[in-house]
C-alpha cells in the first residue's frame, strides 16, 4: 500500500492480536505471525484508538491534541508507525461495509 | 513507537518488568480434572476437585486480565469436556489473552475446529502418544482415541492455527517417536516431546515404571530434533519460579506452577497482590543457596534441569536433589564428554 493511500485509509487492530497494557507500555502478541511487539506511551495511545476503525490522519489529529508534538512531526511518525504495524500484521485495513464495532 | 519486535529480548524485558512490578504475566488454568481418556502416565490419576461455575470462571478471567496476565493456557483434565468451554475460551479472547489450549483433541470435530479457528488462539497443543492406534490407544486406554486426536491435529492445523503435537516419551512409545515427528510434520504441526514421566499428584509412583531407560534417554537427548532448546532448559538446580506464572486448579487454588502444588491462595477469594506475595514467599527457599547446597556444589549443575515440584513428589522435598534431574544430568554429561573426545 502506498503512503498516500495509507493516510486516508481506515485501520483497526487485527482480530488475532492479544495485548495488555502494563505500566504505560502495551505488549502485543500476534497469533497469526507469532510476533511480539512493545509500544511506548504514544504507541499505546494510538493502539487504544484503534479499537475502532480510524485513519492515520484522524489519529494524527488526536496525537497532536494529546501530546506536545507539532503536526509535521506527528504526520511523519504516524505514517512510519502505521507502515510498521501493517508490515507486522497487527493492524488490518477496515473494509467498507463492515460494522465499526 | 513500536520499540521492539519479534525478539526474545523483548519477552525477557517483559518478564523482568512483571517480576519487578509484581504482575503475573501468564496463567495455566486447569478448568477441570475430568477427562474422557485414562492415560496410564497421567499425574492427575484419581484427582478430584470441585469445579467452578461458568460465571465464576469468567469472573476469574477478568481478574487475571486486570492483573496483567496476557498468556493464558486452558487445560485440564480435558478442558473441552466442559460444556461451557467455548463460552470460557471466547470470553478469554474478548479479554485479549494470548490463548493456548491443551487438549487430547478427541472432542474436536469440524464444527469445534471452526469455532476454535474463530477464536484466533495463539496455539493449540494436542496430545499424541504413538504413531499408530495400537500404541496410542493402549496408553490412553480408549479404543479409537488415536484416530480422533489425529483428525483434530489435521482439522486444527488446516485452519491455519498454530498446532503442536505434544507427547510424553516413555517405554511404550519410544520406538515410534521418529515416526511421530514425521506424522506431526505431515499434518503441518510442530512437535514437542518430554521424557519426564511424573508420579501422580497423590504421590502414587506407578507411572514412573514407564520412564525410558538410560540408553533410550541418551538417544533422545542427542536427537537434535528433540533438543533444539535443551541448552536453554539447562538452567541449573534453581527453577526461576516466581509470581510471573500462575498455576490454577479447577477450584481456583493458585500454585507457583502446575508441577509444584503448594497453595498460595485462591483466585476466587484472595486479592491478586496477596497471591503474588504468597507465591514469592513460598518459592523464596527454592532459590536459597544454603537450602540447595548439595545442588549448588554439584559438578553436574550445568547440565541440570531440576524441577522442584518433581523433587517434592519423588524425593520428598522441593529443595532436595531430584533423582530424575540427576539421572538426566549424568547422561547429558556423558554425551557432552563423548562429543569432546571425538
Amino acid at each position: 500500500m502506498e503512503l498516500n493511500n495509507i493516510w486516508k485509509t481506515k485501520f483497526q487492530r487485527a482480530p488475532d492480536c492479544a495485548f495488555r497494557e502494563i505500566e504505560g507500555e502495551t505488549f502485543i502478541v500476534s497469533s497469526s505471525t507469532g510476533g511480539v511487539h512493545l509500544l511506548n506511551s504514544v504507541g499505546s495511545f494510538i493502539w487504544n484508538r484503534l479499537e475502532l476503525p480510524a485513519t492515520p490522519e484522524e489519529i494524527a489529529g488526536a496525537v497532536t491534541d494529546e501530546f506536545d508534538v507539532d503536526s509535521g512531526t506527528a504526520q511523519k511518525d504516524i505514517l512510519d508507525f502505521f507502515t510498521s504495524m501493517i508490515e507486522t500484521s497487527i493492524v488490518r485495513q477496515f473494509e467498507s461495509g463492515e460494522s465499526d464495532g | 513507537m513500536a520499540e521492539k519486535d519479534h525478539n526474545p529480548e523483548l519477552l525477557q524485558y517483559l518478564y523482568e518488568k512483571a517480576r519487578q512490578t509484581g504482575h503475573p504475566l501468564s496463567a495455566h488454568y486447569e478448568l477441570t480434572y475430568r477427562c474422557n481418556l485414562a492415560c496410564k502416565h497421567c499425574y492427575l490419576k484419581g484427582a478430584d476437585c470441585p469445579e467452578k461455575s461458568t460465571e465464576d470462571i469468567l469472573g476469574a478471567l477478568e481478574t487475571l486480565a486486570g492483573a496483567g496476565v496476557i498468556f493464558l493456557t486452558l487445560t485440564g483434565g480435558e478442558p473441552l469436556i466442559r460444556e461451557d468451554f467455548f463460552d470460557i475460551a471466547s470470553h478469554a479472547r474478548k479479554l485479549n489473552f494470548a490463548l493456548r489450549i491443551f487438549t487430547n483433541g478427541t472432542l474436536i470435530d469440524n464444527t469445534a475446529a471452526d469455532m476454535l479457528a474463530g477464536l484466533n488462539p495463539f496455539e493449540i497443543g494436542i496430545s499424541i502418544y504413538g504413531a499408530g492406534s495400537q500404541t496410542h490407544d493402549s496408553i490412553t486406554g480408549v479404543q479409537g482415541s488415536f484416530e480422533k486426536s489425529l483428525n483434530a491435529v489435521s482439522a486444527i492445523s488446516s485452519r491455519g492455527i498454530r498446532t503442536t503435537v505434544k507427547s510424553v516419551l516413555m517405554k511404550q512409545n519410544f520406538d515410534e517417536y521418529e515416526e511421530m515427528i514425521e506424522l506431526a510434520g505431515s499434518l503441518g504441526a510442530s512437535y514437542t516431546f518430554d521424557p519426564t514421566v511424573f508420579p501422580c499428584d497423590n504421590r502414587d509412583p506407578a507411572p514412573l515404571k514407564m520412564r525410558l531407560n538410560d540408553s533410550q534417554l541418551e538417544k533422545v537427548l542427542t536427537d537434535r530434533r528433540l533438543t533444539k532448546n535443551a541448552a536453554a532448559r539447562c538452567r541449573g538446580p534453581v527453577c526461576d519460579l516466581n509470581h510471573v506464572c500462575l498455576g490454577i486448579s479447577p477450584s481456583g487454588e493458585i500454585f507457583p506452577c502446575i508441577q509444584l502444588r503448594r497453595s498460595c491462595g485462591n483466585i476466587f477469594s484472595d486479592p491478586v497482590d496477596a497471591i503474588v506475595k504468597s507465591i514469592d514467599r513460598t518459592v523464596a527457599p527454592l532459590t536459597d543457596e544454603k537450602k540447595l547446597e548439595l545442588c549448588y556444589n554439584c559438578e553436574l549443575k550445568d547440565s541440570c534441569t531440576r524441577c522442584p515440584g518433581l523433587a517434592l513428589l519423588e524425593d520428598g522435598s522441593e529443595t532436595a536433589p531430584s533423582s530424575w534431574a540427576c539421572r538426566i544430568a549424568r547422561i547429558r554429561e556423558k554425551v557432552r564428554n563423548n562429543e569432546f573426545s571425538r
